[in-house]
Formats: structure tokens, sequence, C-alpha cells
């Protein structure tokens, strides 16, 4: 359980890191590339901000009093007319703020201001030396009117300022001393009269400014900053510096990452290939007269920005790492908290059922555990008390009870179980039951099981049969057993059968049998005698002894008949009683058998002088009974009416069918009826109405209820009507089923 | 006698009941009667004596009425002639079975030794009629 919660954790992280991955690599490498352009447009700000300083730096001088006072005072003869400062103070002064401009701008190398008129004579110079800042004294001022510069300056209009090409610093006409890639910046001055009286240059190391704005540079940035020409200079990843190289220099060749686009407005691009990413500002610079850009590219390595992209995920995979890790670690912290608890209780209980030892729950915790425990506790006490219950009276009722699974493996064997088959229960427990049969069962029960498992086919099950047991000394006993099937929920089942000696039954039985036989032959065997000898006498002395002699054998005559009948009745009874009575049920046609048998007594209605009134109807009316028993049950409602009804008096024997499938057969005397005490005994064994009219009829009082046990036989129903003093009917009512003729029709019908 | 019955071989092992039985079949019906109170008594005097019925009790100790019917029926002289059982156990199925050996009529036990006689001329003269026909549907019905 807690592993897969831990496996399920770390694959939804895993998934998760995955598609973040995923995901990430574009955005990393979205916000590096824009990172990249955001340093590249930094970069060519700065750029600019150097060009601007420049221009700035120029125009701020060539607005500076020393700037007219050296026009006013060289134009009038070399005195100032404004305030009378000579050309050579106003120089000073000039030369004064040029050295502190310097002094400020640790980049630039000189600061110059040239007149136009004698060959673009410089008029006033400083130049920055090794030494430190050096005003350049009157003799050693050149002429610069050859430069290329100086020629393009002369063009400027007011408030224009003119950016050279970088190039080596030259003097006298020549490159020489260090070799500067230098800027200038030309700004004009023009005298009272509005004509160009001269210009301000400022010399600025080039190299120096970009080395500067490198320094600021994250390492790990490839820069170039290349001009229009083609000139360059280069940073390194590892932050070294490149010399300026010259575009008409001897060996000049130019990074190929620096292409450009066919497009030259474009103001910003990017090109990449599997090796790097490089980002390019286009810096327009206005030169004056000419416009001309610089190109800042910054380059980055694929695998820096691969570097950025994998440090980002690592760090993701880390935060996820961790916090998986954690999630599991306070999952399994909780999971065990609660579920230790909770398999320790397990443990107990699984211990406790398998080795019956006491049963200890956590009842005493706090927590819902706890609660569990306790509400565990009260179940388990309640079903143990209840189990014992149970099992007390199990062990101790006098059948054996034994419950067996589907493939006959004793799971219960109670205590009668132990005395009846000799077995202890762990003889027998988990053991086939097979054990406790002879032989011959034994070999058919696993089919038995087995049928019964694939078909349902019930061979014992729902039925109290007697068979054969076995004990355990090998001994046979007769039982009595009743096998149920108890189903369990999850649609299984066990079999429990009730196992009953009946040893002594069946001795009592075979007893009582040998009883009824013997008593039944030594009655009717003096019975016999008696019966005899009185119907002799009875002949031999007709007419030849006194009437009241004649009336005594009479007397014993009708007891002997008494005596018989009630020996027969009682032998019926035993016969229902015990299950024993025979049936031979056929079809047969009722209204003929009901006519026959009243026919055939006709002897009962002139014994009692009265007449049988019988009306059957010529419908045929298929009943299936056994003729000798159905005979039986109604000569007793004949011979009870004939007794009971008054001399001359009617006997009615209707027939009547009820609905389409019942016949009634009912039986209507005149006499004093059934008394209204009697009649709910009236079926029962031994029942006479009491009084001594209806005693003096005669009859041992099985009859009614012998009766009944036939008629039920026949899944008929036997019923009275009566109100005292106004006779009785006895409705004998039975199923009518197809006749002969139909059913052999049913028959060919079904073949 | 008109009717043809005259000579009765009589089985019967109690002494009183034959002794009244006899009364009742010589004096209410002026037979012939041959008694005999065992099955092998019978078997052996049934030759000698020719009877025209036999009547037998059933249970007798030793050989029954029904062996002795049947051992009767293995002997030349009295395998056709009609016998009647007395019986106490002369109850439906039991007076069945009884038929169903062979014999042409059972007869309860208490009897009324009054109508004795006529009874036995009856189940005789219903066997004569029939027979052989009757008793051999008789025997076969009963398998």
């Amino acid at each position: 359980m807690l592993l897969l919660a831990c496996g399920v954790s770390l694959f939804t992280a895993f998934i998760m890191v995955i598609s973040a991955t995923v995901r990430m690599e574009t955005t990393v490498r979205d916000f590096t590339e824009g990172n990249v352009a955001h340093e590249t447009r930094l970069m060519a700000q700065q750029v600019k901000g150097a060009y601007d300083e420049l221009e700035n730096d120029a125009f701020v001088i060539s607005r500076t009093p020393p700037i007219e006072g050296i026009i006013r005072s060289k134009k009038n003869s070399g005195i100032d007319p404004l305030e009378g400062s000579t050309a050579k103070q106003w120089n000073s002064r000039l030369e004064t703020i040029f050295s502190s401009i310097m002094e400020e701008r640790p980049n630039y190398t000189q600061i110059r201001y040239i007149g136009v008129a004698d060959g673009g004579r410089e008029l006033v110079r400083v130049n920055r030396t090794e030494e430190g800042i050096e005003r350049v004294p009157l003799a050693s001022l050149q002429q610069k009117d050859q430069e290329h510069y100086f020629q393009r300056a002369r063009t400027l209009k007011r408030d224009e300022a003119y950016f050279s090409e970088v190039n080596y610093n030259r003097e006298f006409g020549q490159v020489q001393g260090h070799l500067l890639p230098t800027i200038r910046v030309v700004v004009p001055v023009f005298d009272m009269h509005d004509s160009l009286y001269g210009m301000i240059i400022i010399n600025a190391d080039y190299g120096k400014i970009l080395k500067g704005y490198f320094e600021q540079l994250n390492v790990g940035r490839d820069v170039v900053i290349a001009n229009e020409a083609g000139d360059y200079m280069r940073r390194f990843a590892d932050g070294s510096v490149s010399k300026f190289y010259f575009h008409d220099a001897e060996n000049y060749s130019f990074p190929k990452f620096l292409s450009r686009p066919d497009d030259s407005i474009k103001e910003e691009w990017v090109s990449t290939n599997s090796e790097a990413l490089a980002y390019s500002v286009r810096l327009p610079i206005k030169r004056g007269l000419d416009d001309s850009h610089n190109v800042i590219t910054i380059r980055v390595p694929q695998k820096d920005l691969a570097a950025s992209v994998r440090k980002t995920l690592f760090e993701g995979l880390l935060l996820s790492g961790i916090l998986v890790i954690l999630v599991i670690g306070v999952t399994v912290y909780w999971t065990t908290k609660m579920t230790m608890p909770l398999s320790n209780m397990t443990r107990t209980i699984d211990a406790a059922m398998r080795g019956g030892t006491e049963l200890i729950l956590p009842i005493e915790q706090k927590d819902e555990v706890g609660k569990l425990a306790i509400a565990f506790q009260q179940l388990i006490d309640s079903r143990i008390e209840h189990d014992a219950l149970f099992s007390a009276i199990i062990d101790n009722v006098v059948d054996a009870i034994i419950s067996i699974d589907p493939y006959g493996n004793v799971l219960s064997y109670n205590r009668a179980s132990e005395t009846l088959f000799g077995y202890t229960a762990d003889e027998v427990i988990s053991k086939n039951v097979k054990l406790l049969m002879p032989q011959e069962i034994a070999d058919a029960h696993d089919g038995f099981l087995s049928t019964y498992r694939e078909t349902n086919e019930k061979h014992i099950i729902g039925k109290t049969r007697e068979l054969k047991a076995r004990r355990k000394d090998g001994t046979f006993f007769p039982m009595e057993l009743s096998v149920s099937r108890v189903d369990l929920s999850g649609g299984s089942y066990v079999f429990t059968g009730i196992v009953r000696d009946i040893t002594e039954r069946k001795q009592v039985a075979v007893m009582q049998n040998e009883f009824v036989s013997t008593v039944n032959h030594e009655l009717r065997t003096p019975l016999t005698s008696i019966r005899a000898s009185l119907g002799i006498l009875q002949r031999r002395i007709a007419g030849n002894v006194d009437e009241k002699s004649e009336h005594l054998v009479n007397i014993s005559l009708q007891g002997c008949e008494r005596l018989s009948q009630l020996v027969n009745d009682i032998l019926d009874l035993e016969k229902i009683a015990a299950g024993k009575m025979d049936f031979h049920a056929e079809v047969c046609d009722i209204g003929k058998l009901t006519e026959e048998v009243v026919e055939r007594h006709q002897s009962l209605a002139e014994i009692h002088n009265i007449h049988f009134d019988l009306h059957v109807g010529p419908k045929e009316h298929y009943c299936r009974v056994d003729p000798s028993r159905f005979n039986q049950a109604l000569v007793n409602l004949l011979s009870n009416a004939a007794k009971f009804s008054p001399v001359d008096g009617s006997v009615k024997i209707d027939l009547a069918t009820c609905g389409a499938d019942s016949v009634v057969i009912s039986v209507t005397d005149e006499g004093p009826g059934v008394p209204e005490a009697f009649r709910k005994k009236i079926f029962q064994r031994f029942a006479q109405a009491d009084g001594s009219a209806t005693r003096a009829k005669g009859g041992s009082g099985l009859g009614l209820n012998i009766t009944k046990s036939i008629i039920e036989a026949f899944d008929g129903t036997i019923d009275f009507e009566s109100e005292e003093g106004e006779g009785a009917t006895f409705i004998i009512t039975l199923p009518i089923c197809a006749g002969p003729e139909q059913q052999e029709k049913i028959l060919c019908k079904m073949a | 006698m008109q009717d043809g019955l005259n000579r009765i071989l009589y089985v019967e092992d109690d002494a009183i009941i034959s002794e009244l039985a006899i009364m009742a079949m010589e004096d209410f019906g002026d037979f012939t009667v041959h008694h005999c109170s065992s099955g092998p008594e019978a078997l052996e005097a049934v030759a000698g004596f020719g009877p025209e019925l036999i009547v037998l009790d059933v249970m007798m100790p030793g050989m029954d009425g029904l062996e002795t019917l049947r051992c009767l029926r293995e002997l030349p002289e009295s395998e056709n002639i009609p016998a009647i059982f007395m019986s106490a156990r002369a109850q439906t199925h039991e007076r069945e079975s009884y038929l169903a050996t062979g014999a042409c009529g059972v007869i309860a036990k208490p009897f009324d030794p009054i109508a004795l006689p006529d009874m036995l001329r009856e189940f005789w003269a219903e066997a004569k009629g029939a027979e052989p026909d009757a008793i051999a549907f008789r025997k076969l019905s009963a398998k």
C-alpha cells in the first residue's frame, strides 16, 4: 500500500518534471535569447552614450568664452577688445579647460582648437602622454588641412558635429607613436560674421572606450562591436579583449558569425547555428554629413545556452525531487502512524483467530484507532458471547451436528458427534466426512457432492433419510440424517447434517411391529373362536331357548363385531402412523366407484333399517385414488350415517363437481347431528361424542380419523356441516384428473 | 350336492377354530371336510381325499398357507383345485396378495359361521365358472 503510494508519487513527479522540462527548455531558450538581446541593446546604448558624450563635450568646449575670446583677440591684433585679454591669455585659459576635461575623461587623447586659416593650424592643443597631460607649445602646433576629417568638417553647419572614421592617430600627416585606434569628434566654430573660423576636435581612444564597456559585461559573453567599415573589436567569452582590427589591415578577417542580413535597415537580428546564438543590434551613428552605423553583436555559444537551460532544469528537478521526497516522507510517516496500529490490530486479530489467544486491542489509545479498537472489541465480545452461546447450544444438543464444505471436508463437529461416532473433533475436523460412512456410501459420496456442485441435483439435501453410519471402532449404527444447505455470504455454502442415532427407535419399531402383529393374531384367534361359537350357538338355540338368552347371544355377537372392527382400525392406524399404509392409486371414475361401494354395502342400510339415496349422475369424473381405500373411507361415512339415522330414515349420497378441478361426494344423514362441543375433535382418534345415545351406537372412534388420513393421501379434503338435531353432511372433496381417454390423448400429443 | 361342491380339504393349525369351522361347514353346509393341521399334512392327504375345494389358514407355524398352496399347485392331483384362504390378516392388500397366489377367495377371521358355507359355495362357483381362464388371468395379473 505504502509502496504503491510512493510509486504513484514518484511517477507523478517524474511525469511532471518531464513535461516541465519540455516546456521549460523552450521557455529558458526564449528567456536566454531575450536576455542576450537585452544585453546587446544595453551595450548599444552604452556605445551610443560614448558618441553622445564626445559630441556633448565638443559642443560644451565650443561654447566656452576662450573660443570667442581667441577669435576676438586674433581679429583685433592680439588684444580682446571686449575685456582686454591677450590672445595668449585666452589660449592659456582654453588649455586649462582642455586639461581639466582631459582629467575627467581618461579616454580622450587630444583636444584641439584648430583654425581654418593658415592651413588648418592648430590654435590650442592638449595631449595625453605617458607622463600626463601636455599643453602643446605654440611652436609644436601643426597644420591639419590635409586631414580627411578636416576636409569633411569644413562643410559643417552650426550645431552639427562630425565623427571621423576610426583610424590611427596621425601626427604631421603620418601615423606614429602609439598605434591607437582613434575616433575624433569635430564641431565647427563660427565667428561673429557667421563664417567658419575653426573647429574643436576631440580625439578619443576608441579601443579604450569599448574596453571600458566590455569590462562591465558578464563573463561568458562573446561581444563584437563593428563599424560600418568593418573595423571591429571583440571581447571573448573568457573576458579577454582583442585588439582593434582595421578593415584595411593585413590579415584582416571578419568573424563569420557577424554576417549581416541582406536588409541592412533591420535594427536587430539573431543568427543561430549549431554552435552559437548571435544577437546583433544596429546602432546608427550620425556622423554629421555621413550617416554611419555600428553593429553590436553578442554571441552566446549553444553550450552555454544549453547550460543555462540545464541549470534551470536541474534546479527544477532538484526542487521536484525534494518535494517528492518530502511528500513521500510525510505520507510514509502519516500512513505508518495511521496503519501501524491498524496492522497491529489485524495481526492481533489474526493471531487470536488462529491460535485462540486472548485478543488485546489498543483500546486505551485516544485517537480514532482507539475508538475503532473499542468498537471492534465490543463487536468481538458480543460475537464471542453469541458464538459461545451458540456453541454451547450446539454442543449440548443430543443430536450430532456436523457441517462440511462443498467438497466434503468437515468444518464443525459438535460434542454429541464425538459421543456418537467415537472420534474427537480434532480427529475429524478438516478431514473428509467419508470417515463416518460405511464403505458403500463413502464410495458414492464424492460423486453426490460433485454432481451437486455441477448440476445442483440433490441427493439427500433438504430430506431426512435413514442411513447407516460408521463409528471409529468400525461398528455401524442406523442413523437418521437431515442435510441442509447453508448459504454463506459471497455465494459460498456449506452443508449441515444433523445425525440422530435411531438404533433404539429401530428396535422399538421392530418391537412395535412384532407387538402389533402378535396382538393382532393373538386377539383375532380367540375372537374368531368366540365369534364362530356364538354364531353356531345362535343358530342352534334359535327358537329353543327363552328370548333373554337369545338376546344375550346377540349382544355377545355385536360385541365381537365391534371388537374385530376395533382391531382392524387399530391396525390401520398403526400403518398410517408409521407411514406404511399402502396406496395403490389409479385413475378411476369416481361416480362409478361410489355407486359400487354403496351397492356392495346395502347390508348396512338393511341392518339399520334405513335406505341409501344415491345421486351420482351419468357424467364421468376421474380421480386418482386407491379403490379399496376409497371404499374403506366411504364405508366409514356410510356406516356412521346409517348408524345415526332414525329408523326408516334415508342417507343421501350425492356427487357433484366443484369448479373444473374437483369433485365433491357428500353423505347426508337425518340423525341427531354433531354436537357443538364435539365438532372440533371429530376427526381425532378415539373421538366419540359423549352421551349414552351415541355410545350405544358402537364404533371405535377411529373411523373418521382413518377416513381423513385416506382422503388426504389422495390430495383430497374432508369436512362436515351439521346442525344439532338436523342431521349431518360429510363432504369429501377430491381433485379431478384427466381420464384414461384424455390421458391417452396427452400421451399421443407428447409422443 | 346340487351345485357340486362337497369335499373340502381344510388346513388349519388352531384346534378350536378348526373345530368350529368344521362344525359350521358340516352342520350348515353339509360338506365332507377333511381337516389337516399343517401344510405337509395337507400335501400328503390331498391325493387320497380328492377334494373339490381347499380351504387354508394363512398363519401357520412352519409351512404357512401360502407356501402350502404353492406346493399343492405343484402336485398334479391338486393343481387345479380351487383354493380359499381364511386369515386374521385379511385387509384389502393382504387379500389381494392372497388372491395373487391363485386362490379364488379370501375369508376374513373372525368369520360368520352361518354365512361360511354360502361364501365357500360362491367363491367355488365363481372359480369353476371362470375356470380356467379366470385363474390364469389372476395369476398373470398378480405378476
